[in-house]
């Protein structure tokens, strides 16, 4: 119940518009896959289905309408399995550098000013594809220590990391075990 | 060649020679120092210029963010947002001689060019502290607005700008008497200043808004440019015709006509750029990439990137980091 409210009490927070800490941190992780580049990337660029690899993931809706600035951007909102949502906004997909960036705008995940990319490159070994994808965000907590649990650098990162591996796994299941 | 004489090509020969090894010793003497904050590892790297490569790796506090270089004080001063703290290091033996209990969150730093007062930003607590070069204990401080980041002063030493990252504005301060004389509002969360040579005019590196603000502070008129996704710092070049800003999240660098306010290039440069320095001696912009743990390097002359040196862990170098 108490872990219920906090991660409520971090859902209501207006994540875009808070102040930050001081020292971004950064989750950065690699996977090698038995698949062409073509059809990991297929995956990857399809930002309204993560659901499909995502295993994090149970449910995910999008949207089209208008940021800060005024630009038309896609948003998603993503059910998660371990509870909650999370809205994310697509920054874009290449698909001359195979790279897709896309940003977290508010929900439950303890971070605040989350930018991340996904990028795909052939190799190492022939026929093989390699993912990177990289996290750089701050913690949620915005004045001076003491910081409280729930809110410092390391719920941060293990929040990124656990998320990164599992998604990661599930690329690489979801590319090696279709068509 | 052929027709000189045996002791006019020897003179010739000579002079070749003497002249080489003064240009070398120019080298040796114009290679500047570049100090590099890695926040991961709680160390500063000390890059030679003209070698391209880190002389020594310095341990200072935690999360080392912010640099302010003196070359008369033949100090370095590094802020460490999460000891609280300013390691204090000696050019001369590249060592930390001293530290300097803020406490808070310091990031932003600089020194007046006049090297007596190094003015500190506190991120959290919103306030500028003002310490005396002579005596780090004589301080004065003042509280602007929210999550001041980025200063520069002006070249007489009088006047100081704060980004104010949070209130979207720049606070001018009068450095005689630590007091707000105005506030200049600009694009969404300012984080990186950068004044020209002669400080006529002010560059406001705006996160939020993708935008460098290019502030006259005669006239207080206000233009703004365009540039890459979340913009952090920017410097000018010597000759005041350039300016670079480093765009975090296209991992790029745009380089502006000051003249005309247009963007000449974008150059591509190591993961998540932050600080930038001009070194006029090498004709070279460096350029802290974070994500990459490395600075990579500009030729001004070409605007192409010319290189990369490895560094430590999330490279920042927030300030002026040349020496």
């Amino acid at each position: 119940m108490k872990k219920f409210l906090a991660l409520l009490a971090l859902a209501i927070l207006p994540l875009s518009a808070m102040a930050h800490g001081p020292s971004p941190q950064k989750v950065e992780k690699t996977v090698t896959i038995k698949a062409s580049p073509a059809k990991v990337w297929a995956l990857i660029k399809d930002f309204g289905n993560m659901q499909a690899w995502n295993p994090n993931i149970t449910a995910e809706k999008t949207e089209q309408k208008k940021d800060d600035n005024g630009d038309m951007q896609t948003f998603a909102t993503l059910t998660l399995k371990s509870g909650g949502e999370i809205v994310e906004m697509l920054r874009g997909a290449d698909d001359a550098t195979m790279k897709m960036r896309y940003e977290i705008d508010g929900g439950v995940a303890p971070v605040a000013d989350y930018n991340s990319f996904m990028q795909v490159a052939a190799g190492p070994g022939a026929g093989e594809t390699t993912v990177t994808w990289v996290g750089r965000f701050y913690r949620t907590y915005k004045l001076n220590p003491p910081i409280p649990p729930g809110q410092d650098d390391e719920t941060a990162v293990k929040f990124v990391t656990d998320f990164f591996d599992a998604g990661l796994a599930g690329l690489k299941k979801a590319a090696e075990n279709s068509k | 060649m052929m027709f000189m004489k045996k002791r006019t090509l020897l003179y010739v020969l000579m002079l070749h020679l003497l002249l080489s090894a003064c240009a070398q010793n120019d080298i040796s003497r114009i290679a500047n120092l570049a100090y590099i904050t890695n926040q991961g590892d709680n160390t500063v790297s000390v890059i030679d210029i003209g070698q391209a490569k880190v002389m020594h790796t310095v341990k200072v506090g935690k999360a080392p963010v912010g640099v302010a270089v003196s070359r008369a004080l033949h100090r370095v001063f590094i802020t460490n947002v999460e000891s609280s703290d300013i390691s204090v290091i000696d050019t001369n033996t590249n060592k930390v001689v001293e530290t300097i209990n803020t406490g808070d969150s310091p990031v932003g730093i600089a020194i007046a060019p006049n090297n007596k007062t190094l003015y500190v930003a506190d991120w959290y607590s919103d306030r500028i502290l003002a310490i005396d070069t002579t005596n780090y204990n004589a301080r004065r401080e003042v509280v602007v607005t929210k999550a001041p980041a980025g200063l520069v002063v002006s070249p007489d030493s009088k006047t100081l700008y704060v980004a104010a990252r949070d209130s979207n504005e720049i606070v001018v301060i009068d450095a005689a008497t630590l007091t707000i004389t105005k506030r200049i509002e600009v694009g969404k969360h300012p984080f990186g200043l950068a004044l020209s040579k002669d400080g006529s005019a002010l560059y406001s590196v705006n996160v939020y808004a993708n935008s460098v603000s290019i502030i006259n502070i005669k006239t207080w008129l206000q233009s703004k440019i365009k540039v890459g996704e979340h913009p952090y710092c920017a410097v000018t070049s010597s000759d005041n015709k350039t300016l670079y800003v480093t765009n975090t999240q296209d991992d790029t660098v745009s380089i502006i006509d000051l003249n005309t306010q247009k963007t000449i290039t974008t150059v591509e440069v190591g993961m998540t750029p932050e600080g930038i320095s001009y070194d006029a001696a090498s004709k070279l912009v460096l350029v802290a990439s974070w994500g990459e743990n490395k600075v990579s390097i500009i030729d001004v002359t070409t605007n192409k990137l010319k290189g990369h040196i490895k560094t430590g862990d999330k490279s920042r170098a927030f300030g002026q980091f040349i020496l």
